[in-house]
C-alpha cells in the first residue's frame, strides 16, 4: 500500500498535535487544579487564621457573644460546614454546625490555635504596638473549622471539561489547518516537482519545474533545474538519438540475443522497403542470414566485420559491408547486438569493373612483354639478312658501284647495326621478366665485386676508379643485381666530365627505422643533368644527348626500374649539371609474396608499367 | 658576644620601643577624643530620632565627639562599655538608664527617658537628662481644644503597675475639670466592655495589659462603633483608628539631651544640670475617624498638626 507525503506529514501532524493536545491538556487541568487547590487552600486558611486572630480578644475576655458573632460572619462562607472555639483549657466556648449532610462530599478541617501576642515593656515606657514586635507569645486557645470540599471539586471538574474541551476544539482545528496547509503545500511544491521529474526521467530533457515561494523544496525545484540543465547538456534524449539514428545513412539493426528485431532505424526500412513495424519482432534471417550475428563471441563487444547479402522485402539481394556489436549492459551481460551495414553495391560494381580492367591490363603487359621478346626475337632474322645482304653487295659489287652507291650501302649497314643494338637492348629489357632467375640470397659485396672486374679495362680507359663500400646481403636475382650494378657504373664511367677521371662511390646508406630494406647509393662526379630529367631518363629509349655524343640506346636505366619493380623496390636519380649523379636504389632485404614497392621520403613508387 | 645577638639586641629592643609607643599613642589619642556610648534597649525610630538631636546639639557646640552605639540585650553591655572607655554615656528609655545608672559610677551619663506623673525623675551626680514624658492633662487639653464637652476619660490599666502613675494623672486631671474614669485590669479578661464604660473619651495608657496589638485594635474599633475618641499613644495607634496622639518632639527631646552632655563636655557637673521636660510636642489626628465621630476639627489644629490621616 502507498503511503503519500500529504498522508503521512497529515499522520505525523495528527499524532504531533494530539500529544500536543494531550500534553497541553494535562498541564492546564494540572495548573488550573493546582492553582484551584491552592487557592482554595489559601482562602480557607486565611479564613481560619482570621478566624482564630479575631477570637482571640473574645477568648481573652470570654466574650461569648462576640464569639458567636464571629462565627456569623464565618457562616457566610458557602463551604464551611462546622466552627467550634475552644479556651485554653480545651472547653469549648462557642461551636457550631451545618448538619450531617452539608458536607456532601469531602470535606477538610483546620485547627488553629488562637495566640496572645503581647509587647513586653518596662513601666513608664512608651509602647507602641502597632510598631514593636511582640516579645511574649502564648496559646490563649484553639479554633477548629471544617469545610466542604464539594464546590472545589465541582470547580474543578468544571475546569477539566472546559479545558478538554478547549484543547480537543483546538486539536481538530489544527488537524483541520494542518490538513489544509499541507494540501496547499504539497499541491504547490510536491505535485509540480514530482510531475517535472517524471517527465525528465521520460525523457522529456527540456521540462523544467516552476516553483513557488522560497523554501528548501523551491530550492530543490530550483537545485533539479539547474542538474536537469546541466544533464540536457551533457546527454541526449532518446527522442535525439532516434532522431540521431534514423538520419544515419547506414543501417542500423539491434538484435537480442535470440536473434529477434528489436530495433532497425530508417535507412533499413527506405533499403530494403520494409515497414519499421512489419520488422519488429521478426528474426534477423528475415533480411540476413543470422549466422553472421552467432559469429560475434558474447561477452566480447568486438563483433564481426564482413561482407554479406541484405534480401528486400521484393527479394533483391543487396551486398552490404556488415559489422556487429554485442550490446552489454554495466555488469557485462550481453543484452543484444548493434549490427551496422552499408550498402556496398556501388563498390562491388567498382572493383568487379577494376578487376576485370586489371585481368585486362595484366593480358595486355603479358602480351606487350610477349610482343617485344617476340617482335626482338623475330625481328633479328630479316635484319640479319638485310645485313648480309648489305655486306654481300658491298663485298661483290663494290667495285661496280659509285661512290654515292657505296655511301647508301654503307649508311644500311650502319642503320641496320643499329637496329640490331636496338632489338638487342628491347631484347635485354623484355628479358628482365621473362628471363628472370628465382630469388636467391645475394651478397651484394661479390656481385660488385665482379662487375668492377668486368668493367676494368673500361674503368683503366677512362682513368676512373670505383670506390666500393661495404654492402648488405639480400634475396634478389643475382643476375639482375649484375645487370643493375654494370648499367649505372657503365653510365658514370660513360657520361664522364672531359679532363676529369670519374670516380664512382658506392655505398650502403641507413634506411632508418625501417629495418626491412636497404639503400644502395651509386654516386658519380659526372656531366650531370638537370633536375627535371629525373624521371625521364628511366624511360625506355629516352636519351638526354645525342647518339653523336654519348652512344647508346637509351633502355640501360629502363631496364634497371624494372629490375627494381620485379624486386618491390625503387629507384630515383638526383643530380646537379656538371657535378654529378646519384642513383639510390632501396631494395627489400627478404622478398616476400605480394610485396610491395617501397615508397619512402620523396622517393616516387615506381609504376607497373614500364614507361612507355 | 657575637655579633648575630648584639644584632638581635638591638631588634628586640626596637620593637619593644615601638610598641610602647604606639600603645602610648593610643592612649592619648583616646584621651584627646571625646567618646560618647550611646545605648539604647531596642532599635526604636523615636530612639534614633532623640540621637540624631543628640548629635546636632552637641555639634552646634563646636564639640568633637565619637560616638558608638549599643543596643541592650546584645551581649555583655557593661563589657563593651569598658572596651570604650567612654567620657560620657547616653541612655534611651527609662530600662536602659535603670539598668545603667545602677553599674556605672565613674562616666557621667546623660538620658532621654519618660518619667510619668508620679514617678521620681532620676537625677544624681553623674546623672542628668531629659525627660520625653507627655502629661495626660497635655493630652486631655489638647482634646478638648476639639471636643470641648470631653469631662470623664477612661483608662485602662493594670494597678499592680501603674496604680501611682494613673492616681497622679487623675488629681492632675481633675484640676483640669476632667474627671479620669478608672478601669482596673491585672489581665485582658479583666477588661470591661466599653459598652459598659460611661466616658466621654479613652485614654490609651501604656500598660502590659493594654499592650496587646489584638486587645488594642478591638479597643479601637469598639469605640469607633461606640463614638468614643480614643487618645493614642503614638502616630500608630492613630493610624490604626485612635481619634488623636500628642508626643514630643522626640528630636528635640535628644537636643535637649545633647545640650546638656555638651555642658559636661565642657565642665560643667552633671548634678548641677536640670532634667528638662519636653518642650516641643507633635500633635497627630485622624480625619476618617473624626468624621466617623461627627466631630469637627478646627483648623487651626489642623494646621498645627504633624500629620493628619484618613484624608
Amino acid at each position: 500500500m502507498r503511503i503519500g507525503i500529504a498522508a503521512k506529514l497529515n499522520l505525523l501532524v495528527i499524532c504531533m498535535v494530539a500529544m500536543l493536545g494531550f500534553f497541553l491538556s494535562w498541564f492546564f487541568i494540572r495548573h488550573e487544579t493546582t492553582s484551584l487547590i491552592s487557592e482554595y487552600d489559601k482562602r480557607v486558611e486565611a479564613i481560619s487564621r482570621n478566624f482564630a486572630y479575631n477570637c482571640e480578644y473574645g477568648i481573652l475576655v470570654g466574650d461569648k457573644d462576640g464569639l458567636r458573632r464571629l462565627i456569623a460572619g464565618v457562616k457566610n462562607e458557602e463551604d464551611i460546614i462546622y466552627v467550634s472555639v475552644k479556651d485554653k483549657s480545651g472547653r469549648i466556648l462557642v461551636q457550631w454546625s451545618a448538619g450531617p449532610d452539608a458536607a456532601g462530599g469531602n470535606t477538610r478541617e483546620f485547627i488553629k490555635s488562637v495566640i496572645s501576642k503581647t509587647v513586653r515593656h518596662e513601666p513608664g515606657e512608651y509602647v507602641d504596638v502597632f510598631e514593636e514586635q511582640p516579645e511574649i507569645e502564648e496559646i490563649v486557645g484553639s479554633v477548629r473549622l471544617g469545610f466542604t470540599l464539594s464546590a472545589r471539586d465541582r470547580q474543578i471538574r468544571q475546569v477539566r471539561s472546559v479545558v478538554m474541551l478547549f484543547v480537543s476544539f483546538a486539536t481538530v482545528l489544527s488537524t483541520i489547518l494542518a490538513y489544509g496547509v499541507i494540501r496547499i503545500f504539497i499541491g504547490h511544491t510536491l505535485v509540480p516537482l514530482v510531475d517535472g521529474i517524471k517527465k525528465f526521467a521520460a525523457g522529456d530533457l527540456r521540462h523544467r519545474v516552476v516553483m513557488k515561494g522560497s523554501d528548501e523544496l523551491a530550492e530543490l525545484g530550483a537545485l533539479f533545474n539547474s542538474m536537469a540543465e546541466n544533464l540536457s547538456a551533457t546527454l541526449v534524449s532518446r527522442e535525439f538519438v532516434v532522431n540521431i539514428i534514423d538520419s544515419m545513412m547506414n543501417c542500423l539493426i539491434v538484435v537480442n540475443g535470440q536473434g529477434v528485431i528489436m530495433m532497425v532505424n530508417n535507412a533499413v526500412c527506405d533499403l530494403l522497403g520494409y515497414k519499421k513495424s512489419e520488422l519488429d519482432g521478426k528474426t534477423a534471417d528475415v533480411i540476413f542470414d543470422k549466422a553472421v550475428i552467432n559469429e560475434c563471441p558474447a561477452g566480447k563487444k568486438s563483433g564481426v566485420n564482413c561482407e554479406t547479402v541484405f534480401v528486400t522485402r521484393s527479394g533483391k539481394r543487396i551486398p552490404m559491408l556488415f559489422s556487429s556489436s554485442v550490446m552489454a549492459d554495466e555488469k557485462g551481460t550481453a543484452r543484444g547486438v548493434v549490427c551496422a551495414a552499408q550498402d556496398i553495391s556501388e563498390r562491388k560494381r567498382a572493383e568487379n569493373a577494376l578487376r576485370i580492367y586489371n585481368e585486362q591490363l595484366k593480358r595486355s603487359n603479358q602480351n606487350l612483354e610477349d610482343f617485344a621478346y617476340i617482335a626482338s626475337h623475330d625481328l633479328q632474322e630479316p635484319l640479319r639478312k638485310v645485313k648480309a645482304f648489305s655486306d654481300f653487295i658491298k663485298t661483290k659489287y663494290e667495285s661496280v658501284l659509285d661512290e654515292k652507291g657505296l655511301d647508301y650501302i654503307s649508311r644500311m649497314q650502319s642503320a641496320t647495326g643499329r637496329m640490331q643494338a636496338l632489338i638487342d637492348s628491347l631484347l635485354t629489357y623484355s628479358r628482365v621478366a621473362t628471363k628472370a632467375q628465382p630469388f636467391a640470397l645475394v651478397d651484394l659485396n661479390v656481385t660488385l665485386q665482379g662487375v668492377i672486374t668486368d668493367l676494368e679495362m673500361r674503368i683503366r680507359d677512362t682513368g676512373g676508379r670505383v670506390d666500393a663500400g661495404q654492402l648488405p646481403s639480400l634475396e634478389a636475382d643475382h643476375v639482375q643485381m649484375q645487370q643493375l650494378f654494370q648499367n649505372l657504373i657503365g653510365n658514370a664511367l660513360k657520361f664522364h666530365r672531359k679532363d676529369v677521371p670519374p670516380v664512382v662511390k658506392i655505398y650502403n646508406q641507413p634506411v632508418g627505422a625501417d629495418e626491412g630494406y636497404c639503400r644502395i647509393v651509386v654516386e658519380d662526379n659526372g656531366i650531370g643533368f638537370e633536375e627535371k630529367y629525373a624521371e625521364k631518363i628511366f624511360a625506355i629509349f629516352q636519351r638526354l644527348h645525342g647518339r653523336e655524343e654519348y652512344e647508346g640506346t637509351g633502355v640501360g636505366l629502363a631496364i634497371c626500374r624494372k629490375i627494381m619493380d620485379r624486386h618491390y623496390g625503387s629507384i630515383v636519380a638526383r643530380s646537379v649539371p656538371g657535378e654529378g649523379t646519384k642513383f639510390i636504389f632501396t631494395l627489400p632485404l627478404k622478398q616476400k609474396k605480394g610485396e610491395k614497392a617501397y615508397a619512402a621520403g620523396d622517393e616516387k613508387i615506381n609504376n607497373n608499367s614500364d614507361g612507355g | 658576644m657575637p655579633h648575630y645577638l648584639h644584632i638581635t639586641k638591638k631588634v628586640v629592643y626596637i620593637i619593644l620601643f615601638s610598641v610602647v609607643f604606639f600603645a602610648c599613642g593610643n592612649k592619648c589619642l583616646a584621651a584627646d577624643r571625646n567618646i560618647v556610648a550611646i545605648i539604647k534597649n531596642k532599635d526604636l525610630s523615636y530612639y534614633n530620632e532623640m540621637i540624631d538631636g543628640f548629635k546636632a546639639a552637641v555639634a552646634a557646640r563646636k564639640i568633637a565627639i565619637t560616638c558608638n552605639e549599643f543596643v541592650m540585650g546584645d551581649g555583655d553591655i557593661n563589657e563593651k562599655i569598658k572596651a570604650a572607655a567612654p567620657r560620657m554615656i547616653y541612655a534611651l528609655g527609662s530600662t536602659t538608664l535603670k539598668k545603667i545608672e545602677q553599674t556605672v559610677n565613674n562616666v557621667a551619663v546623660v538620658y532621654s527617658a519618660a518619667f510619668a506623673e508620679g514617678d521620681d525623675v532620676l537625677h544624681g551626680d553623674n546623672v542628668t537628662g531629659a525627660n520625653f514624658y507627655v502629661s495626660v492633662t497635655d493630652q486631655c487639653e489638647k482634646l478638648k481644644q476639639i471636643i470641648p464637652g470631653i469631662k470623664t476619660v477612661g483608662v485602662i490599666y493594670n494597678p499592680d503597675a501603674n496604680e501611682k502613675t494613673i492616681a497622679m494623672a487623675g488629681r492632675k486631671l481633675s484640676a483640669s475639670g476632667i474627671t479620669l474614669a478608672l478601669f482596673p485590669a491585672r489581665t485582658p479578661a479583666d477588661i470591661p466592655h466599653l459598652e459598659n464604660m460611661s466616658v466621654d473619651a479613652l485614654w490609651l495608657f501604656p500598660d502590659p495589659v493594654v499592650a496587646q496589638q489584638t486587645i488594642v485594635t478591638r479597643i479601637l474599633y469598639t469605640a469607633l462603633i461606640k463614638k468614643i475618641p480614643v487618645i493614642g499613644i503614638s502616630p500608630s495607634y492613630v493610624k490604626a483608628g485612635a481619634f488623636m496622639a500628642l508626643t514630643c518632639d522626640y528630636r528635640d527631646v535628644g537636643k535637649q539631651a545633647g545640650e546638656a552632655a555638651a555642658r559636661i563636655l565642657q565642665g560643667e557637673k552633671a548634678s548641677e544640670i536640670a532634667v528638662t521636660t519636653p518642650r516641643q510636642f507633635k500633635l497627630y489626628l485622624n480625619r476618617s475617624v473624626a468624621d466617623k465621630l461627627q466631630v469637627s476639627i478646627p483648623h487651626y489644629l489642623i494646621s498645627e498638626a504633624s500629620e493628619v490621616y484618613g484624608e
